[in-house]
């Protein structure tokens, strides 16, 4: 796979993923232009575009000490990625935002806004938004106030209008970026795919940290590059699919690639779970589109009460269209959400005779050698130690 | 200007409706200054004024039950000119007349200053918890509503809405001098009147919520330990501010 | 003072546990399981039983082989940082030994742990026939979010009634709105007399008061108010004659600003008590601020239950909602009940009283009030045991002067 990391677009995108502040967010201020943080997957992009925002996923990448966010968070007994994205926030990482929307995904993460508004570091614009923890008619009504909210709070704020007409504009624009990374990770079902899963986690990612329509130019071209690339056979050990919550560097996927393995999807909440599907993209109220896509079609998150039949049922379905050997099942410390629902697939996957490690890791990988050994013997498990 | 100037307009329109709709209204216009005031005010008023709590054998009458009914608005501003000083309004039945009730209770109280600043808002607030401080009348713990009781003793003095809006008026002035003029509302007339506060309130509490957030700052200090003493690098420091402590109290320099 | 709560809450931890625990009991009539909170009044309305694991879960942390049920919580491996209660709840339901329930009806509220403990129960295969009911507690507390919950429990209902075939008798939820009224005021009169100085009642008093009142469907009887009628009354004979606690000599008065857990109170806070004379006034459950329900029309109802659910049922308020509001409330139990310091317990698994830590201690720093972050587990002594808190607590109390 040397022809990707030779490939222009892609370093261009990796380079995204591997930072936080980059060339295109500093050419986009230098015009004027404006960038809204959001934390948790189920925060629009779609009505941040239609404000005129560029959406930009918060993350810790980087992050080599929560120390600032540990006087606000116990670290202890606090998951380490909402406490390293604090500490970006704490020491001036993201003053490039403009506003922030913090998606009350779980208890901790919620509270960044809390701690946020309370601490030094300011930002023009801060606003919370929840997302129903159950599904049903009552919950898209609830979801889609929740938006209408966080609209008429921006156009408050910045003396703007979004306009439905706006709304929809920008539901087709993330509908065909989510079709463009579904084209991506649907080469990774050839047993020999053109792009391995550390370099998936790099492209995806990237989606989230840059313009838009910028992104969708470059994943065009590196689709093609993709297509075109003659792939020369690899006797992988086995293809894993990684499932949890954030999952935003590489770390995982280059030790399973590292040892001879390759990750070929996922379902994870910077990966497979924020391509799933589209956003409906005409009708009479394009909030009440936004609102169905994500409590109806995608309530991928296991703060969700009703979360676990469609997380079960998408991850037999990858199993099958990725033909994948073996789970890694992966989760913050301290996150329970996650913890519950991987407790869960894990007995049911063990039913269904495939394997499963299930990993509890730092968000800053800090015990690498020991996650390594444990994938090793994953894998010599599956192939049975024959490869 | 003040962000809240809107609302008392609107506070004013309740008035009118509530005027219109034939409720008894009386209207007590009383002296303004903090020197003139506790002399015209039958029960002590000031810190301890009121020390223990007042039980249910000894309530005269409760206000603000939430059953009955309760809202409680404060709102201030720098336009003196929007506020009448001195004025107490109060729209229905009086303390003297409803031995042994429960009555519904609204109080709004407008405040201003020339200097005063929105910012002051958290601050002016505090005077609110007048709980010890007014002889004979007890306010009760419950977040966001106003529920309180007067005593048979401070009715047999002669406690009223005049003189209660006179015990704030004191309270808050004497509290901070910024405070020029000072007009109170009271309603007890019925549980749907007070209910016509409930939106402006609501309002009300959102602008001070934003105020509030704008005042906090960071402050780098704190006394207490950390999760694990044992682990803490200052554990020696600690252990040795507690021998000092230990023995400058066994020779009584510290209580 | 006898303490009723005591024998209230011994013989419905008792009942509770038989509920959960036990053989199946016809003359319950149909069983709820829930993970949390619901609004006890509709289940004793509908006359069927209603048993909420995490309070099973918290309930095991305090047998005597707590520590064997924790570990046996920790070994089924959900997360390894898990609350513990929630860790016994759910080796109780993975090692088979629940009752199996006639409906599931779960919540979000209030923390993760026990949302976790609803994907948990929805999750259970054995259970995978059972109709199921999901509730979605939001994170806010205004008009609309009211009327949302009240929506939602009627919902609830209307789901009771599909499932059983039986029709919610409104005037008996009227009934028992009614009675639940009557007692809510009383243990709001109580806790209005806490605020006497000495404090005249065992704090454990409006603690168990308040956890009884929330769970137990037992509360809501005639002879529960009468109860409450002569506690009220015998706490106003101790303020009128000025008595506190008896055999403690009150020097500090405290709050507690977490729930108390399995062990605290019969260790660390009676030893404080007693060789001390630090008293907790006051704790985040028994912190009443319970408004009656609205029995004006069937809406008014349901949505009052969804403000009692949201803002008033304790722990709800103090972890479902907004750091200021925890804050307010901490500055206005320690102003109403003359506090002079706030402990926070922090109780490790307390993602929300985590992630506060640092504005709580600034707020109370800034006003004065010496604030002591503890990191105990509730449920679990051996993380930090009695003594150790104990020590901790009376350095504080030394450091701060208070001693």
């Amino acid at each position: 796979m040397d022809l990707i990391k030779n490939s222009e677009v892609f370093r261009k995108l990796s380079g995204i993923a591997g930072t936080i502040n980059n060339s295109g967010i500093e050419n986009l201020k230098k015009e004027g232009g404006k960038v809204a943080g959001y934390t948790c997957s189920f925060v629009p992009e779609e009505l941040l575009i239609a404000a005129g925002f560029m959406p930009f996923r918060i993350r810790g990448t980087g992050s080599k000490s929560a120390d600032l966010a540990n006087d606000y968070f116990q670290a202890a007994n606090i998951c380490s990625m909402v406490r390293h994205c604090f500490n970006h926030i704490l020491t001036g990482e993201y003053d490039f935002l403009d506003a922030a929307i913090i998606g009350g995904g779980c208890d901790a993460n919620r509270h960044i806004l809390d701690n946020w508004e309370k601490s030094d570091a300011k930002i023009p614009f801060l606003h919370r938004i929840f997302f129903p923890h159950a599904t049903g008619d009552l919950m898209v009504e609830y979801f889609r106030n929740q938006l209408a909210d966080m609209k008429a709070g921006i156009e408050k704020h910045f003396g703007i209008e979004v306009t439905d007409e706006k709304i929809w504009n920008a539901i087709k624009l993330c509908n065909e970026a989510r079709d463009l990374q579904k084209e991506l990770y649907s080469l990774r079902k050839a047993d020999n795919p053109p792009i391995t899963g550390a370099e998936t986690v790099d492209v995806i990612v990237a989606g989230n940290s840059m313009p838009k329509e910028e992104y969708i130019a470059d994943l065009k071209t590196l689709l093609n590059e993709l297509k075109n690339t003659k792939v020369e056979d690899k006797n992988y050990k086995a293809r894993l699919m990684i499932i949890g919550p954030c999952h935003d560097d590489t770390s995982m996927c280059d030790i399973i690639e590292g040892l001879g393995g390759i990750t070929v999807t996922d379902l994870t909440c910077f990966g497979a779970k924020i391509i799933y599907g589209r956003v409906k993209d005409s009708g009479a109220d394009p909030l009440q589109a936004i609102a169905e896509y994500q409590v109806q079609d995608r309530p991928f998150c296991p703060k969700n009460l009703g979360a676990h039949p469609i997380i079960s049922k998408t991850v037999f379905e990858n199993i099958k269209d990725y033909k994948v050997d073996g789970i890694i099942g992966q989760n913050m410390l301290c996150c329970d959400t996650w913890g519950g629902e991987l407790y869960i697939l894990n007995k049911e996957l063990k039913e269904a005779g495939i394997p499963m490690l299930r990993i509890e890791r730092e968000y800053i990988p800090d015990s690498l050698g020991q996650i390594q050994t444990r994938v090793q013997a994953f894998l010599e498990t599956i192939t049975g130690g024959t490869q | 200007m003040s962000a809240f100037d809107i609302y008392i307009k609107s506070i004013n329109d309740v008035l009118e409706e509530l005027k219109n709709s034939g409720r008894r209204i009386n209207v007590f216009n009383v002296p303004s200054s903090c020197s003139e005031l506790p002399r015209t005010i039958p029960v002590n008023i000031g810190g301890n004024a009121n020390p223990g709590i007042i039980l249910r054998q000894d309530t005269y009458v409760e206000l603000g039950n939430p059953e009955a009914g309760s809202s409680a608005i404060m709102i201030s501003t720098n336009e003196t000119g929007l506020i009448n000083d001195g004025r107490i309004t109060l729209i229905g039945p009086d303390i003297p007349e409803s031995a042994d009730k429960s009555l519904p209770f609204g109080q709004v109280i407008l405040i201003g200053g020339a200097s005063l600043d929105d910012k002051e808002h958290e601050t002016l607030q505090q005077p609110g918890f007048v709980g010890d401080k007014i002889e004979g009348y007890m306010i009760r713990s419950l977040p966001q509503n106003i529920w309180s009781r007067i005593s048979k003793d401070g009715a047999a003095k002669g406690f009223n809405f005049e003189c209660l809006g006179k015990a704030l008026i004191y309270l808050y002035k004497s509290e901070n001098p910024k405070i020029e003029s000072m007009e109170i509302i009271f309603i007890t007339s019925a549980k749907d009147d007070v209910k016509l506060l409930d939106n402006i309130s609501e309002q009300v509490r959102k602008i001070s919520k934003e105020i509030t957030k704008e005042n906090w700052k960071i402050k780098g200090y704190d006394i207490d330990c950390e999760l694990d003493c044992s682990s803490c690098g200052d554990k020696s420091v600690c252990d040795d501010i507690r021998d000092v402590l230990k023995s400058r109290k066994k020779k009584g320099l510290v209580k | 003072m006898i303490n009723i709560y005591s024998q209230l809450m011994s013989a419905a931890n008792k009942s509770l546990f038989g509920l959960t625990l036990g053989p199946q009991n016809e003359s319950d009539g149909p069983f709820i399981m829930g993970n949390g909170d619901f609004f006890i009044e509709i289940p004793v309305a509908f006359g069927c039983s209603f048993s909420d694991l995490t309070l099973t879960g918290a309930m095991g942390t305090g047998l005597p082989n707590a520590a064997e049920l924790i570990d046996k919580g920790t070994e089924v491996g959900v997360e390894s940082r898990l609350c513990n209660a929630i860790k016994v709840a759910t080796y109780y339901l993975e090692a088979g030994l629940l009752k199996t329930p006639d409906m599931i009806i779960t919540t979000n509220s209030c923390c993760d742990a026990m949302d976790t403990l609803g994907n948990l129960l929805n999750g259970y295969k054995p259970w995978a026939h059972i109709p199921r009911f999901n509730m979605h507690a939001p994170h806010s507390y205004d008009d609309a979010s009211y009327e949302y919950m009240g929506k939602q429990l009627r919902q609830a209902v209307k789901f009771m009634e599909d499932v059983t075939g039986r029709k919610m008798d409104m005037d008996r939820l009227r009934e028992v709105c009614i009675e639940s009224n009557k007692q809510c005021q009383l243990l709001l009169e109580f806790q209005e007399l806490k605020k006497a100085k000495p404090c005249p009642a065992e704090p454990d008093l409006a603690r168990e008061g308040a956890e009884f009142k929330n769970w137990s469907k037992d509360r809501i009887s005639p002879q529960v108010t009468e109860w409450l009628e002569i506690l009220v009354k015998e706490t106003e004979k101790q303020v009128k004659e000025k008595k506190g606690i008896e055999g403690v000599d009150e020097k500090i008065r405290f709050l507690w600003q977490d729930l108390a857990g399995s062990w605290a109170s019969g260790t660390v806070l009676a030893r404080l008590q007693k060789e001390l004379g630090a008293v907790c006034v006051m704790d985040y459950v028994s912190f009443g601020t319970w408004t009656p329900v609205d029995l004006s029309s069937e809406e008014a109802m349901f949505t009052s239950f969804g403000k009692r659910f949201l803002l008033e049922d304790p722990m709800n308020r103090q972890a479902l909602h907004t750091t200021d509001l925890f804050c307010n409330d901490i500055l206005q139990i320690v102003k109403d009940f003359s506090c002079d310091a706030v402990i926070l317990p922090a109780h490790i698994a307390h993602r929300d009283t985590n992630s506060r830590i640092k504005v709580v201690r600034d707020m109370c720093h800034e006003k004065g009030i010496p604030c002591l972050v503890l990191g105990i587990d509730i449920w679990d002594k051996r993380y930090m045991t009695p003594d150790v808190a104990f020590d901790r607590m009376k350095t504080f109390f030394e450091i701060s002067g208070l001693l």
